[in-house]
Protein backbone atom coordinates (compact mmCIF):
# COMPACT_ATOMS: atom_id res chain seq x y z
CA UNK A 1 0.00 0.00 0.00
CA UNK A 2 1.36 3.45 -0.93
CA UNK A 3 2.09 5.83 1.91
CA UNK A 4 0.56 9.26 2.33
CA UNK A 5 3.91 10.76 1.23
CA UNK A 6 3.88 8.80 -2.07
CA UNK A 7 0.19 9.41 -2.82
CA UNK A 8 0.59 13.12 -2.10
CA UNK A 9 3.67 13.31 -4.32
CA UNK A 10 1.82 11.80 -7.31
CA UNK A 11 -0.92 14.36 -6.82
CA UNK A 12 1.61 17.17 -6.38
CA UNK A 13 3.51 16.33 -9.61
CA UNK A 14 0.25 16.27 -11.54
CA UNK A 15 -0.67 19.72 -10.21
CA UNK A 16 2.76 21.39 -10.07
CA UNK A 17 2.29 23.39 -13.28
CA UNK A 18 -0.80 25.15 -11.93
CA UNK A 19 0.57 25.58 -8.37
CA UNK A 20 3.78 27.17 -9.61
CA UNK A 21 1.95 30.07 -11.26
CA UNK A 22 0.95 31.56 -7.91
CA UNK A 23 3.12 29.89 -5.29
CA UNK A 24 6.62 29.42 -6.76
CA UNK A 25 9.17 28.90 -4.00
CA UNK A 26 6.62 28.18 -1.27
CA UNK A 27 6.51 24.96 0.73
CA UNK A 28 3.19 23.19 0.41
CA UNK A 29 1.77 21.19 3.30
CA UNK A 30 -0.23 18.36 1.70
CA UNK A 31 -2.74 16.08 3.42
CA UNK A 32 -4.90 13.47 1.64
CA UNK A 33 -3.88 14.82 -1.80
CA UNK A 34 -4.97 18.40 -1.06
CA UNK A 35 -3.06 21.51 -0.07
CA UNK A 36 -3.47 22.33 3.60
CA UNK A 37 -1.30 25.45 3.58
CA UNK A 38 1.66 27.32 2.09
CA UNK A 39 4.73 28.15 4.21
CA UNK A 40 7.92 30.14 3.65
CA UNK A 41 10.15 27.32 4.95
CA UNK A 42 9.96 23.58 4.94
CA UNK A 43 10.51 23.34 8.70
CA UNK A 44 7.51 25.61 9.31
CA UNK A 45 5.40 23.41 7.05
CA UNK A 46 6.61 20.22 8.78
CA UNK A 47 5.89 21.74 12.20
CA UNK A 48 2.34 22.60 11.06
CA UNK A 49 1.92 19.11 9.58
CA UNK A 50 3.00 17.36 12.78
CA UNK A 51 0.71 19.58 14.85
CA UNK A 52 -2.35 19.17 12.61
CA UNK A 53 -2.04 15.62 11.29
CA UNK A 54 0.74 13.73 13.11
CA UNK A 55 3.71 11.84 11.72
CA UNK A 56 3.09 9.91 8.52
CA UNK A 57 -0.17 11.68 7.74
CA UNK A 58 1.12 14.55 5.63
CA UNK A 59 3.96 15.59 3.35
CA UNK A 60 5.73 18.80 2.37
CA UNK A 61 6.82 19.57 -1.19
CA UNK A 62 8.65 22.57 -2.58
CA UNK A 63 6.71 24.35 -5.33
CA UNK A 64 9.53 24.76 -7.83
CA UNK A 65 10.75 23.18 -11.04
CA UNK A 66 14.46 23.86 -10.47
CA UNK A 67 16.70 20.98 -9.50
CA UNK A 68 19.44 21.17 -6.85
CA UNK A 69 22.98 19.79 -7.00
CA UNK A 70 24.21 17.07 -4.66
CA UNK A 71 27.88 17.68 -5.49
CA UNK A 72 29.91 14.47 -5.37
CA UNK A 73 26.80 12.30 -5.26
CA UNK A 74 25.15 14.00 -8.24
CA UNK A 75 28.09 13.25 -10.47
CA UNK A 76 29.68 10.01 -9.32
CA UNK A 77 27.08 8.59 -6.94
CA UNK A 78 26.11 5.76 -9.25
CA UNK A 79 29.66 4.44 -9.11
CA UNK A 80 29.33 4.00 -5.35
CA UNK A 81 26.66 1.39 -5.74
CA UNK A 82 29.18 -1.19 -6.99
CA UNK B 1 37.04 26.43 21.19
CA UNK B 2 35.49 23.17 19.99
CA UNK B 3 36.91 22.12 16.61
CA UNK B 4 37.12 19.08 14.39
CA UNK B 5 40.37 18.44 12.55
CA UNK B 6 41.00 15.82 9.94
CA UNK B 7 43.59 15.05 7.30
CA UNK B 8 43.01 14.26 3.66
CA UNK B 9 42.18 10.59 3.17
CA UNK B 10 42.56 9.62 -0.52
CA UNK B 11 41.80 13.23 -1.44
CA UNK B 12 38.69 13.15 0.72
CA UNK B 13 37.85 14.87 3.99
CA UNK B 14 35.91 12.65 6.38
CA UNK B 15 34.60 13.93 9.73
CA UNK B 16 32.65 12.07 12.46
CA UNK B 17 28.97 12.94 12.94
CA UNK B 18 25.93 11.58 14.76
CA UNK B 19 22.39 11.34 13.46
CA UNK B 20 19.09 10.93 15.28
CA UNK B 21 15.37 11.30 14.82
CA UNK B 22 14.12 14.61 16.25
CA UNK B 23 11.25 14.28 18.69
CA UNK B 24 8.28 16.64 18.49
CA UNK B 25 6.23 17.52 21.55
CA UNK B 26 3.94 20.49 22.23
CA UNK B 27 5.10 22.23 19.06
CA UNK B 28 8.80 22.00 19.91
CA UNK B 29 11.54 19.82 18.43
CA UNK B 30 14.15 18.26 20.66
CA UNK B 31 16.97 15.83 19.99
CA UNK B 32 18.65 13.01 21.81
CA UNK B 33 21.72 11.42 20.26
CA UNK B 34 23.06 7.91 20.72
CA UNK B 35 26.82 7.69 20.88
CA UNK B 36 27.08 6.09 17.43
CA UNK B 37 29.40 7.85 14.99
CA UNK B 38 29.08 7.96 11.22
CA UNK B 39 31.60 8.92 8.55
CA UNK B 40 30.68 12.19 6.79
CA UNK B 41 32.30 13.36 3.56
CA UNK B 42 32.81 17.14 3.48
CA UNK B 43 31.44 18.31 0.12
CA UNK B 44 31.21 22.07 -0.46
CA UNK B 45 29.64 21.37 -3.87
CA UNK B 46 26.55 19.72 -2.39
CA UNK B 47 23.64 22.07 -1.75
CA UNK B 48 22.08 19.66 0.71
CA UNK B 49 23.22 17.02 3.19
CA UNK B 50 22.75 13.41 2.11
CA UNK B 51 22.48 10.30 4.34
CA UNK B 52 22.69 6.64 3.34
CA UNK B 53 19.59 4.46 3.34
CA UNK B 54 20.93 2.20 6.09
CA UNK B 55 21.61 5.12 8.48
CA UNK B 56 18.14 6.53 7.73
CA UNK B 57 16.59 3.14 8.55
CA UNK B 58 18.74 2.62 11.65
CA UNK B 59 17.61 5.96 13.09
CA UNK B 60 13.96 5.69 11.93
CA UNK B 61 14.10 9.14 10.32
CA UNK B 62 10.75 10.64 9.36
CA UNK B 63 9.94 10.91 5.67
CA UNK B 64 8.58 14.36 4.80
CA UNK B 65 8.60 14.68 0.99
CA UNK B 66 10.72 14.61 -2.14
CA UNK B 67 13.26 16.69 -4.01
CA UNK B 68 14.74 16.58 -7.50
CA UNK B 69 18.48 16.80 -8.11
CA UNK B 70 20.50 17.21 -11.27
CA UNK B 71 23.08 14.63 -12.32
CA UNK B 72 25.05 13.27 -15.24
CA UNK B 73 22.10 11.16 -16.35
CA UNK B 74 19.39 13.77 -15.84
CA UNK B 75 17.29 14.70 -12.81
CA UNK B 76 16.73 12.14 -10.06
CA UNK B 77 14.05 12.20 -7.39
CA UNK B 78 15.22 11.66 -3.81
CA UNK B 79 13.16 11.30 -0.66
CA UNK B 80 13.52 14.03 1.99
CA UNK B 81 13.74 13.12 5.67
CA UNK B 82 13.89 15.12 8.88
CA UNK B 83 17.07 14.53 10.91
CA UNK B 84 18.92 15.88 13.91
CA UNK B 85 22.63 16.14 13.18
CA UNK B 86 25.64 16.63 15.41
CA UNK B 87 29.33 17.02 14.60
CA UNK B 88 31.99 15.58 16.88
CA UNK B 89 34.88 17.80 17.92
CA UNK B 90 37.61 18.22 20.49
CA UNK B 91 38.32 21.23 22.64
CA UNK B 92 41.44 23.23 21.75
CA UNK B 93 43.27 24.65 24.76
CA UNK B 94 45.81 27.51 24.74
CA UNK B 95 49.25 26.67 23.38
CA UNK B 96 50.81 26.66 26.86
CA UNK B 97 48.33 24.06 28.14
CA UNK B 98 49.51 20.52 28.79
CA UNK B 99 46.41 19.11 27.03
CA UNK B 100 46.88 18.58 23.32
CA UNK B 101 44.07 18.38 20.75
CA UNK B 102 44.45 14.60 20.52
CA UNK B 103 44.31 14.25 24.30
CA UNK B 104 41.16 16.29 24.83
CA UNK B 105 37.88 14.44 25.09
CA UNK B 106 35.43 14.30 22.16
CA UNK B 107 32.21 16.34 22.46
CA UNK B 108 29.19 16.45 20.21
CA UNK B 109 28.07 19.79 18.78
CA UNK B 110 24.39 19.40 17.86
CA UNK B 111 22.78 21.65 15.26
CA UNK B 112 20.00 23.63 16.93
CA UNK B 113 17.24 22.96 14.40
CA UNK B 114 16.28 19.71 12.65
CA UNK B 115 17.64 19.41 9.16
CA UNK B 116 16.05 18.17 5.97
CA UNK B 117 18.31 15.63 4.34
CA UNK B 118 17.91 13.37 1.30
CA UNK B 119 18.71 9.70 0.87
CA UNK B 120 21.51 7.99 -1.07
CA UNK B 121 22.52 4.41 -1.72
CA UNK B 122 24.81 2.77 0.84
CA UNK B 123 28.52 2.68 0.04
CA UNK B 124 31.67 1.48 1.76
CA UNK B 125 33.40 4.87 1.97
CA UNK B 126 31.08 7.14 3.96
CA UNK B 127 27.59 7.28 5.48
CA UNK B 128 26.81 10.98 5.11
CA UNK B 129 27.67 13.77 2.67
CA UNK B 130 27.95 17.02 4.59
CA UNK B 131 26.60 19.69 2.23
CA UNK B 132 26.71 23.45 2.32
CA UNK B 133 23.35 23.59 4.13
CA UNK B 134 25.33 22.50 7.21
CA UNK B 135 28.80 23.85 6.38
CA UNK B 136 27.48 27.41 5.94
CA UNK B 137 26.95 27.57 9.72
CA UNK B 138 30.66 27.27 10.54
CA UNK B 139 34.08 28.74 9.84
CA UNK B 140 36.32 26.15 8.24
CA UNK B 141 39.73 26.08 6.60
CA UNK B 142 42.20 23.80 4.83
CA UNK B 143 45.98 24.08 5.21
CA UNK B 144 47.51 22.71 2.02
CA UNK B 145 50.95 22.23 3.59
CA UNK B 146 49.81 20.08 6.51
CA UNK B 147 46.82 18.72 4.53
CA UNK B 148 44.77 19.56 7.62
CA UNK B 149 41.09 20.55 7.50
CA UNK B 150 39.62 22.36 10.49
CA UNK B 151 36.03 23.25 11.20
CA UNK B 152 35.21 25.48 14.18
CA UNK B 153 32.13 24.16 15.90
CA UNK B 154 31.67 26.49 18.86
CA UNK B 155 33.17 27.99 21.99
Amino acid sequence: MSSQVELNYSWFKANLASLIKQHRGAHALIHDRAISGYYPSSLEAVTAGLTKFGEGNFSVEVIDDRVEDLGFYSHVGSALQA
Amino acid sequence: MLVQRCRLDQHRLIVPVSVSKPTFESGIFSQNFAQSEYRALVDTGAQRTVISRSVIAENLLMRVGHMEFGGLHGPRTHTRYLAALGLWGRRVYPADSSISYEQSEQSLFALEDPLEIVNMDDNANFDVILGFDVLKNFNFSFDHQSRLFEIQLGN
